[in-house]
């Protein structure tokens, strides 16, 4: 025999999420956090699990320290410092200072082919490298093979760090093949002899991360969670979480969720570095 | 006619033409809006490039495509030429094979052989191209880097294999419809003046469907020109100006605007270029499609 009508009804109705767990979180009000494109799938992976209603967009930092001096935004997420002409408008919302959190570390690595013996790299070979100047590995100490160079679309925030870092804002070499993500970087680099990407830490199967040192005098450092949290490797940047003063009950307990053992264990999780701040 | 049949009719018929407006209608809109959204790049704006640096080169002769960074640039040369030598090459690959499919198809196959041969072919026609795209990737690049020993593993050549794999269905299709509409009067009568078989297909047929098989071939590069998934993966996506190396890498319009467009900022410079690339893009394929019209409607009105 067919259920009756009233029973389908009553079905839809229970799915409709009116009644159970819902209903309970939608009491409290969303912390809203904007900004960094580079932190945005760490910050969503927090926001499902810090326990809070966190919502959370990108945009890029310029985009998430101007919602804060807004007031659009409770937390502004940002891969670079404030500026001081951010924190005077932060500051004149009346609310208070810019506070920053540092909540993880972002480091960029370069990858070659496990066959490529090449010892280390100073930031001016890497810049050479990218800038097409560099045709064969012979050049920089490595087996002479010509140089395939990988990296990222210009819409990553790793492909705008290593310029900003590496090239000094200059531009790529037009031979720069562009990949649409970390792990098919380091696919294309596993399968080439002479290639060389550059990508973040973590999940760094079948190819080699090259050691990096800032310069010709500098000791070079391998790209590994402790020589980045000790400031030895040179391509790491803070992440941060800046509030207007002192923020609200809920944004608090979430951001102090984020530097918990926790978060960071997320954060590492992510493929960043926890931050200093919390043992792992 | 009764009053109600002609209403019918008349309703029948209003209908119609209400689609076919619509269909119309859906395509201007479509480049009205592209349209729209490009302008600003044609237009002298403060703070960013001229309209000129959109072709002209720059520093050191250069052609660059960089949008993202200090000085971001904005030059579109590698962009055509990378998508121009793509298709082409595609079309280098895929004409020859399916033509030459279409002639087996057409004449040289059974009949019982053919009801299963076509639909086979036409099966590629519906392997989607993300599918191809990572075949491309993975397969043929090595193919294609053990034959030709070349430096890139990702190249215009794999990735022209790769479109060229998606367009040689259409070819076979639309060249088999071709070579079958030659008049059977015309190739038996060749029969009948002792020509062989390979005679018959090579000099009668095939010049004779020629129009057709061109307006094939313009239709295949329009939608080599227009492929994006495939050379999204495969080409490896640097802007790289060299024209006459297969074995270069190439970024072509569609992969460029499949990459960018998810992140540019609303009313700046990069979205706008980016749509001018679309309006290039559209406007190529409006001009390869009427070309294709035209030599079809030449040759039925030579033989007519």
């Amino acid at each position: 025999m067919r259920p009756p009508a009233s029973l389908a009804l009553a079905a839809l109705a229970a799915c409709s999420g009116r009644y159970g767990a819902g209903a309970q979180a939608r009491g409290a009000e969303a912390v809203v956090v904007r900004g960094s494109d580079t932190m945005l799938a760490l910050l969503q992976r927090w926001a499902e699990r810090g326990g809070a209603r966190v919502q959370v967009t990108g945009g890029g930092s310029g985009t998430g320290l101007r919602a804060l001096a807004d007031g659009t935004a409770d937390i502004a997420a940002a891969s670079r410092r404030i500026e001081p002409a951010e924190r005077d408008a932060v500051r004149a919302r009346g609310r208070g200072d810019a506070v920053e959190h540092v909540v993880a570390l972002d480091a960029v690595a370069l990858y070659v082919h496990p066959s490529n013996p090449v010892a280390a790299l100073t930031l001016d070979d890497a810049r050479a490298l990218y800038r097409g100047r560099v045709d064969r590995w012979g050049a920089l100490g490595g087996p002479d093979v010509p140089v395939v160079l990988y990296g990222r679309e210009s819409s990553s925030g790793t492909y705008a760090f290593f310029k900003e870092r590496v090239l000094r804002h200059d531009d790529y070499a037009a031979e720069v093949q562009s990949l649409p993500g970390t792990s098919s970087v380091l696919q294309a680099v596993a399968r080439d002899r002479g290639a060389v990407g550059y990508a973040g830490l973590g999940n760094a199967r079948g190819v080699r991360a090259v050691p990096l040192r800032a310069d010709a005098s500098a000791a070079a450092a391998s790209p590994d969670v402790t020589s980045v949290r000790e400031g030895r490797y040179p391509l790491a940047r803070p992440l941060y979480l800046y509030t207007a003063g002192a923020p609200r009950a809920s944004a608090a307990r979430w951001i102090a969720w984020v530097l918990s053992p926790a978060g960071q264990r997320e954060a590492a999780a992510a493929g960043f570095v926890a931050a200093a701040e919390a043992a792992p | 006619m009764s009053p109600r049949r002609r209403l019918l009719d008349r309703a029948f018929a209003a209908a119609a033409w209400l689609c076919a407006a619509l269909t119309v209608g859906c395509v201007v809109s479509v480049f009205a809006f592209v349209g729209r959204e490009a302008l600003p790049a044609l237009v002298a704006r403060p703070g960013a490039p001229p309209p000129r640096a959109l072709v002209a080169p720059g520093l050191g002769s250069a052609f660059t495509w960089q949008p993202v960074g200090r000085r971001p640039k904005f030059n579109v040369v590698p962009l055509a030429v990378g998508s121009a030598k793509v298709a082409a090459l595609a079309l280098a690959l895929a004409a020859p094979v399916g033509v030459a499919a279409a002639c087996a198809l057409a004449f040289l196959v059974s009949r019982r052989a053919r009801r299963w041969v076509k639909p086979v072919v036409e099966l590629l026609a519906g392997v989607p191209s993300v599918v191809l795209g990572y075949l491309a990737l993975t397969v043929l690049a090595a193919w294609v880097q053990a034959l030709t020993g070349c430096r890139y593993r990702l190249n215009a050549l794999v990735a022209a294999a790769g479109v060229a794999l998606a367009i040689t269905p259409w070819i076979v299709t639309l060249a088999d419809e071709a070579l079958r509409a030659v008049p059977r009067e015309t190739l038996e009568g060749a029969y009948a003046l002792g020509a062989s078989r390979a005679q018959v297909v090579l000099g009668v047929a095939l010049p004779a469907a020629r129009p057709a098989i061109l307006a094939a071939l313009l239709l295949a590069f329009g939608r080599a020109v227009g492929e994006t998934m495939i050379v999204l993966m495969a080409s490896g996506n640097a802007p790289v100006l060299r024209p006459l190396d297969p074995t270069a890498s190439a970024r072509t319009l569609t992969a460029t605007i499949a990459a960018e467009l998810g992140e540019v900022a609303d009313g700046s410079h990069h979205r706008a270029v980016l749509f001018l690339l679309g309006a290039v893009l559209f406007v190529g394929t409006l001009a390869l499609n009427l070309a294709a019209e035209r030599v079809v409607a030449r040759a039925s009105r030579r033989e007519s």
